[in-house]
């Protein structure tokens, strides 16, 4: 919605045609549900990928962010919530090939269409229940030889992460938090002093091998650059005659990451050509050659490890050894592990991701009055590389005798290949026929049929000869393991369409697919999703055409339809399988070994029972739009209301341990979801330019109806999945407020247990001991016993919503876009907010807001070291996470050139999340704070964006 | 498109191609072996058990022993037993259908049915009834809500199988030392011993008809035993280090593995374990060994005995740390450490801050190489060994009709004292002159010779004892300044006598109605739409 090209106010609007399930659309014709962005929206933008660019375009769409890593970003895509309890992806087909969005060239996107409702996705069948992106790319167009090539340079900018405080106040927190849980400092005022004087930061130890040291660091400055750069490059020239014509086109990306020192960067090459040659009047054929490389470098430490020293090792502990140090280290490491060095010294990983895509079309129209035949083929062959070399790092005292702290011993190489491909042939036809004038038909017919196939390769040794060298011929013959894997799907599927309008009016339409997957047993591989729509364009009655003039559109329309979810089932589901206990990789499932006669023995068995009756999670989903257009097409307004119910969602089922093996999950749960979305846009000419205002609205909410008695909300915290709640409910206790006196506290405990700490005293959080048992805990652990546990909200946004403004004028442009959600609640990780929880974890200047008698009504309560007694989940720390944010601000200007060499020339700036208001504490992201994840003192720090860019077209 | 229209169900067929399916299994006696292993794997080794008197645990008090347990939602101890009995009657479903000869196959149907009659013998221990499950069940099979089985009859299966085992697996000296740990002749009979004299003394003492029948199956099964040419290992102390371990030493009838290094992935913790006071010894067990002359201060229920030896120091009196220590049985020295003696680390001072909560420092097991890496102990867990099966044998034999001869008493306790290093022998005239009992001095015997190896608890259950002892104060050492070095008796809970006292009587409590069968858990029971029902006294 946001960057939509401006079209004329005459009726073109009407005419606009949308890109639908294996063909396209006039928009007024639609049935169903789709938002169609255009690729000029996705340009211009600071951010890593097409995805990230969607956020907020579209009502009803949401990214959603795994880290902010460079190449770990992870976006995920999600259309109108969720529709399921497991997994469910969007399915997003570039030119019809599945494809991870954030691996395409933004500049190679012609259109994205957005298929939300059963209506416009059914067609899709087994895989569309989480919605269907298709994204179009752009084609050669025949005529002069056309370059593009545009640039953005920017500027990352991290904000909202914490800060660390200097070396004394942090003691005075650490001393405070001491004395607070043993009676005694740990620090003299004597020392504290130490800690200010610039000119004394270090002493030998009286009594150990050791330094004493009263530095002062700031280990955030050391390690990480506050300013990172990202560039884009993009060139395409295109050109030829209609008989051939042929569009190339190149990219690269490059981000780098915070990290200071060490590899911290995601770049991605992309090249593309697309060709199309007419052959006759008749034929027609289409070439897509593709090649995408995505490659990461990263310390293999895990930057998010290296985060959290950076955010957490003392400050008195300086990068490095004294002048006097005699073991020969640069580096520090005796109180906690040097982070600097790890970054420069721990080793590291390298990945590399490379897809190679080959497709081939072939039309043939006109042999008969209204019939189109297509088919095409392809093949997107990946291969993947990833090698971790984790070097051994070792910290001495004063002395080498003294071993302070270490990594990696011994010190590994783990590699990783795999290589695979995906082949996709499809063929289709369509047949559009016009009786009597007003008897529109079109019917749309096709087959298609998708294979998988994935081979890898894992390896891995130890203790190599020497630590600067690794290689898995080099390592500890003893220590080297490896493994393979082999994954393989396929999926065949007949799909068709039929619409029929009368006069323009009355409008339907029919879908319905069937699939079988390999996934699935032989007798029960094969299901039919249908679906069914109507509209009514009231706006063509003439009773209305003639009363209402100032309405040029006006749709009602209505969709039901069924969707499938396969994305939770196994490839082989069905099959009894016997595992190698020896082979398993996956450490959650990795069981101890077995030895005989002195070495790993081979043990054989079955971990899961098969499932020969499971099939797809079937969502079914209805929706009500009303599409209006007044004022000649200045105002646009779309309404609609749908709801999704998943009938038979997988779930494990709660047996008898007697069973005395793994269960497998069944068709027995489900959920129902169901929201709104509201869009209104304005757009107006004036003198020399023009305007537009648009604004957006979408509301989702979920209920788990049923998911085989799953009631257990434990001890509180983000509960995923519970019985007759939303997904990802919140648990916690209520508080009130402080003990301000020990009086207090002593009070509170006579009459209530306080089990998570003996002796709370003033400045710790009061419980809320809600049903009066006397004790502070879940009781039960069930919504319907939940002792002193309530229900604090759920972490899925509701209300999420987007302004548009934007204007052009001569030569300028200007847009502006803010994004936002209305309400939302998530958890911050207690080992996160409670300082000192480890006494080596230390405290942010946000800490200095805490208890004392002198403040009373802290933020923080009193300072407590290995203590979260209290950060328990409660309603003092649920995150509001309701937010605006501006999102992007765009300022251009296109010169007056002349067209003879130069088609189009424009500068613009750029700027991406530039300003937020939201009542989320200071350090955090609000829109981080994930479903999956909770945000924790590894999370990769967000940054602000600012871009410069260029566009050229010759 | 005609080619895709025609696409048929064989076309979506995509098979496994790195793991096998169980179709493909199932044919060659390697086969039979790689899925036999998987008990062996599954099979529990080390586990702290400090649900006795006999030992307490630095991180709090054990709530199976001072009687505070609560009934679980679901419990492991009823849940790992039942995963392996399904991998011993995968086994037994499908094993049928290799290409070996049938003595082959019958070696590992005989292995599946011993496993399977371990688990049972968990499951009874602990639950006394329980569904007995002799076949694989699916999804829907309607056994999932099958009712709990009688003892009787569950014991009665654990007989059969392991009578078919000792029918087919080869005996202790056939086993090839490649085959070292696996299952054998010996391991099947005195597994059965074991389970007989679980159900022979526990029918006696709970009044159950015919528990005559079950001690003559445990006389005749430790017998069987004792015809496989098993001896005691020289040295005590080395049956729990790692001189123990190997085919060598025929004490070990079954035995838990592990790896010889921390490469090869199964290791276990014991050895810091023990520094740490996980496994921290009591005077409660201190008390019941013999001093040297054989004759004893306590019983085995923690009453002072009606002679008490002449070397017995009373409790007041003791003038050092190790005052109790002297003069006793020698298996002593290798339970816990003496003051001042080389310990985990360095010479022992006693003190509680090492995480000991008794101030006893558990010696038994200690092996110095496994203590160098926390987790990275491999000592073997003898799982049944052969003092055992000769503790049995003595034992069935007297509470069958109340007499032991002196000739069975050489052949059992005094063989057992005689390596040991006590030269003091259990007789009937010893019994007779001293005004001892001979039921008790066979308990002790099996209480000292066994002590810390987890069968404490399970004893008082079957001795119909655990309402007199689990209730009592659990002791520890008796405090002196001078050598309980950096100790303040300030920071201590002393009685009378100046001894530690590690969980006061007035915290413990055992309820004979209740607690001699564990809980069922609630899970079980819903989940069985309630055919499962609760054992007495935990509703």
């Amino acid at each position: 919605m946001v960057h939509l090209v401006l079209t004329p106010l005459d009726a073109q609007g009407l005419n606009e045609v949308v890109v639908v399930g294996y063909g396209t659309q006039k928009k007024v014709n639609l049935t169903g549900s789709v938002a169609q962005i255009s690729g000029d929206a996705l340009v211009n933008r600071p951010v890593p990928n097409a995805i990230a660019a969607l956020q907020g375009i579209s009502p009803g769409v949401t990214i959603t962010r795994n880290s902010g890593k460079p190449g770990a970003e992870n976006y995920g895509l999600r259309i109108r919530g969720f529709s399921s309890a497991n997994d469910t992806k969007a399915l997003v087909l570039v030119d019809g090939v599945e494809m991870d969005l954030a691996l395409v060239n933004p500049d190679d996107i012609e259109n994205i269409s957005i298929l939300k409702d059963a209506a416009a996705a059914s067609i899709y069948g087994a895989r569309a229940a989480g919605g269907v992106v298709l994204v179009t790319t752009k084609k050669s167009t025949s005529g002069k030889t056309k370059i593009n090539f545009s640039n953005n340079y920017s500027l990352n900018i991290t904000a909202r992460q914490p800060k660390r405080l200097n070396s004394w106040d942090e003691q005075a927190l650490v001393d405070e938090a001491r004395f607070n849980a043993t009676g005694a400092k740990e620090f003299t005022d004597e020392q504290v002093e130490w800690l200010k004087n610039p000119n004394f930061n270090y002493r030998p130890s009286l009594t150990a091998d050791r330094w004493d040291y009263y530095d002062n660091t700031n280990w955030i400055k050391e390690g990480m650059k506050k300013v990172n750069a990202s560039q884009n490059y993009a060139l395409s020239v295109g050109g030829g005659k209609q008989e051939l014509n042929y569009l190339l086109s190149g990219s690269y990306y490059k981000r780098d990451g915070v990290l200071r020192f060490g590899p911290d960067d995601n770049s991605r090459k992309n090249l593309r050509l697309s060709v199309n040659s007419q052959i006759n009047k008749y034929l027609s054929i289409g070439l897509i050659a593709g090649y995408v490389n995505s490659t990461i470098h990263e310390n293999s430490y895990d930057s998010g490890n290296i985060i959290d020293l950076l955010y957490r090792v003392r400050t008195r502990q300086p990068v490095f050894t004294p002048a006097e140090d005699v073991t020969g280290q640069k580096y520090n490491g005796d109180l906690q592990l040097n982070p600097i060095d790890i970054e420069n010294n721990a080793g590291t990983k390298t990945s590399t991701y490379e897809s190679y895509l080959g497709k081939v079309s072939l039309n043939i129209k006109n042999l008969v009055k209204g019939l189109a035949f297509d088919v095409s083929a392809s093949r997107n062959q990946d291969f993947y590389n990833s090698r971790s070399e984790k070097r051994t790092l070792i910290w001495y005292g004063k002395s080498t005798n003294t071993i302070r702290n270490s990594i990696n011993i011994p010190n590994q190489l783990d590699v990783l290949k795999n290589k695979g491909y995906q082949d996709n042939l499809t063929g289709q036809f369509t047949y559009d026929l016009q009786i009597a004038d007003k008897h529109n038909f079109k019917l749309l017919g096709g087959a298609s049929f998708e294979q998988y196939r994935k081979d890898e390769n894992a390896a891995s040794a130890n203790s190599m000869v020497t630590n600067d060298f690794f290689s898995l011929n080099f390592g500890d013959p003893a220590s080297k393991t490896n493994s393979d894997n082999i994954e393989t799907w396929a999926i065949g599927s007949l799909f068709g369409r039929f619409n029929y309008n009368y006069d323009g009016k009355y409008l339907f339409e029919a879908v319905v697919r069937r699939d079988g997957s390999s996934r699935l047993a032989p007798d029960n591989r094969f299901q039919i999703f249908p679906a069914f729509s109507a509209g009514w364009r009231i706006s063509e009655e003439p009773f209305f055409k003639n009363n209402v003039p100032f309405v040029d559109n006006l749709k009602l329309r209505g969709s039901w339809g069924q969707q499938g979810n396969g994305s939770v089932l196994g490839l082989y589901d069905y099959i009894n399988l016997i595992t190698s206990g020896l082979a398993v990789t996956d450490q959650t499932k990795k069981e101890p070994n077995l030895i005989f006669n002195g070495a790993k023995a081979q043990y054989l068995y079955q971990r899961d029972l098969a499932s020969r009756s499971k099939t797809w999670e079937t969502v079914e989903s209805s929706n009500i739009g009303i599409d209006a257009s007044l004022f000649k097409n200045r105002l646009t307004i779309t309404a609609e209301y749908y709801q999704k119910y998943n009938k038979n969602m997988l779930a494990t089922l709660n047996l008898p341990s007697i069973i005395g093996v793994g269960i497998p999950s069944s068709n027995v749960g489900e959920l129902k979801s169901w929201g709104s979305e509201l869009e209104i846009k304005w757009r107006d000419i004036f003198k020399n330019g023009d305007y537009h205002i648009g604004f957006s609205i979408a509301d989702n909410q979920n209920k788990l109806t049923k998911y085989d008695g799953k009631n257990s909300i434990g001890s509180g915290g983000r509960v995923p999945l519970l019985q007759g709640y939303p997904l990802n409910s919140i648990w916690g206790y209520k508080t009130d407020g402080y003990f301000q006196t020990q009086a207090e506290a002593d009070t509170y405990k006579t009459k209530v247990k306080y089990p998570f700490f003996a002796s709370p005293g003033p400045g710790d959080v009061k419980y809320k001991d809600l049903d009066g048992s006397g004790v502070i805990d879940a009781g039960g652990g069930t919504p319907d016993k939940p002792g002193d546990l309530v229900y604090l909200g759920n972490t899925n946004p509701r209300y999420t919503f987007g302004v548009d403004l934007g204007a052009t004028w001569k030569g300028f442009d200007f847009s502006v876009f803010f994004q936002g959600v209305l309400k939302r609640a998530f958890l911050i990780d207690e080992n996160t907010l409670s300082p000192i929880l480890g006494t080596s974890n230390m405290p942010w200047t946000i800490h200095q807001d805490h208890w004392t008698p002198d403040n009373p009504d802290a933020f923080f309560p009193r300072m407590y070291q290995t203590s979260a007694h209290n950060f328990k989940p409660s309603d003092k720390w649920v995150q509001n996470g309701s937010y605006i944010r501006l999102k992007n601000v765009q300022v251009g200007y296109t010169f007056k050139v002349n067209r003879k060499y130069i088609q189009n020339l424009k500068v613009y700036f750029s700027g991406q999340d530039l300003f937020e208001s939201t009542k989320v504490l200071s350090v955090f992201d609000p829109e981080s704070g994930g479903d999956k994840n909770d945000v924790n003192a590894q999370t990769y720090p967000f940054y602000r964006s600012v871009s410069f860019g260029l566009n050229i077209t010759l | 498109m005609a080619m895709l229209l025609s696409l048929g169900c064989k076309k979506l067929d995509r098979l496994p191609e790195t793991s096998f399916t169980d179709d493909q299994f199932w044919n060659t006696e390697n086969d039979l072996i790689n899925a036999a292993n998987r008990m062996y794997q599954q099979l529990i080794g080390y586990s702290i058990d400090n649900r006795g008197d006999d030992n307490v645990n630095q991180t709090g008090l054990n709530e199976v022993s001072n009687g505070n347990r609560g009934v679980p939602g679901t419990s492991d101890d009823w849940k790992v037993p039942y995963q392996q009995i399904y991998t011993a009657n995968n086994i037994l479903e499908k094993a049928g259908k290799a290409q070996v000869t049938d003595a082959v196959k019958n070696r590992y149907f005989a292995e599946a049915r011993f496993f399977r009659a371990y688990a049972y013998a968990a499951l009874v221990q602990k639950y006394g009834d329980v569904p007995l499950l002799l076949k694989t069940l699916t999804i829907e099979s309607p056994e999932l809500n099958m009712p709990r089985t009688a003892r009787a009859t569950v014991v009665q299966s654990i007989y059969d199988d392991l009578d078919y085992a000792a029918l087919w697996l080869p005996a202790r000296a056939a086993l090839p030392t490649a085959q070292y740990g696996r299952v054998t002749k010996s391991a099947a009979w005195a597994l059965k011993s074991r389970v007989a004299l679980n159900e022979g003394t526990r029918g006696k003492f709970f009044n159950t008809a015919n528990y005559q029948q079950n001690l003559q199956i445990a006389v005749q099964a430790a017998t069987s035993v004792m015809g496989q040419g098993h001896s005691l290992f020289a040295s005590y102390q080395g049956m729990f280090t790692h001189d123990g371990e190997g085919p060598g030493n025929t004490e070990n009838v079954f035995v838990k593995l592990y790896g010889l290094t921390a490469a090869l992935g199964l290791t276990h913790n014991t050895s810091r374990d023990l520094e740490n006071g996980r496994i921290a010894p009591t005077r409660n067990l201190i008390r019941m060994f013999l001093y040297k002359d054989g004759l004893p201060a306590y019983n085995t229920d923690n009453t002072p005995s009606a002679t008490r030896s002449p070397f017995f120091v009373n409790e007041k009196d003791e003038t050092g740390y190790n005052t109790i220590l002297d003069n006793r049985d020698p298996r002593i020295t290798t339970l816990v450490y003496r003051s001042g003696e080389q310990s985990y680390q360095r010479p022992w001072v006693p003190g509680t801050s090492l995480g000991t909560r008794s101030a006893y420092a558990a010696k038994k097991g200690f092996n110095a190489v496994d203590w160098t890496t926390n987790g990275n102990a491999t000592v073997h867990k003898s799982l049944i060994r052969y003092a055992e099966v000769l503790l049995i044998y003595a034992e069935a034999k007297y509470e069958m009709d109340g007499t032991i001869t002196d000739a069975d008493l050489n052949l059992t306790v005094n063989a057992l004292r005689t390596r040991a290093g006590l030269t003091a022998k259990l007789t009937n005239s010893f019994v007779l002159a001293n005004n001892l009992s001979m039921r008790e001095e066979i308990r002790r015997e099996r209480t000292v010779e066994l002590s810390l190896e987890g069968f404490r608890y399970t004893d008082l259950m079957r001795w119909k004892t655990a309402e007199t002892v689990l209730p009592k104060t659990l002791l520890g050492a008796r405090f002196n300044a001078i050598e309980w070095v950096g100790t303040a008796s300030g920071s201590l809970n002393l009685n009378a006598d100046g001894v530690l006292v590690v969980e006061d009587v007035s915290k413990r409590t055992f309820n004979p109605a209740r607690d001699y069968l564990y809980p069922v858990p609630l899970q079980e029971i819903s989940l069985s739409s309630n055919n499962v029902t609760q054992n007495p006294g935990w509703n």
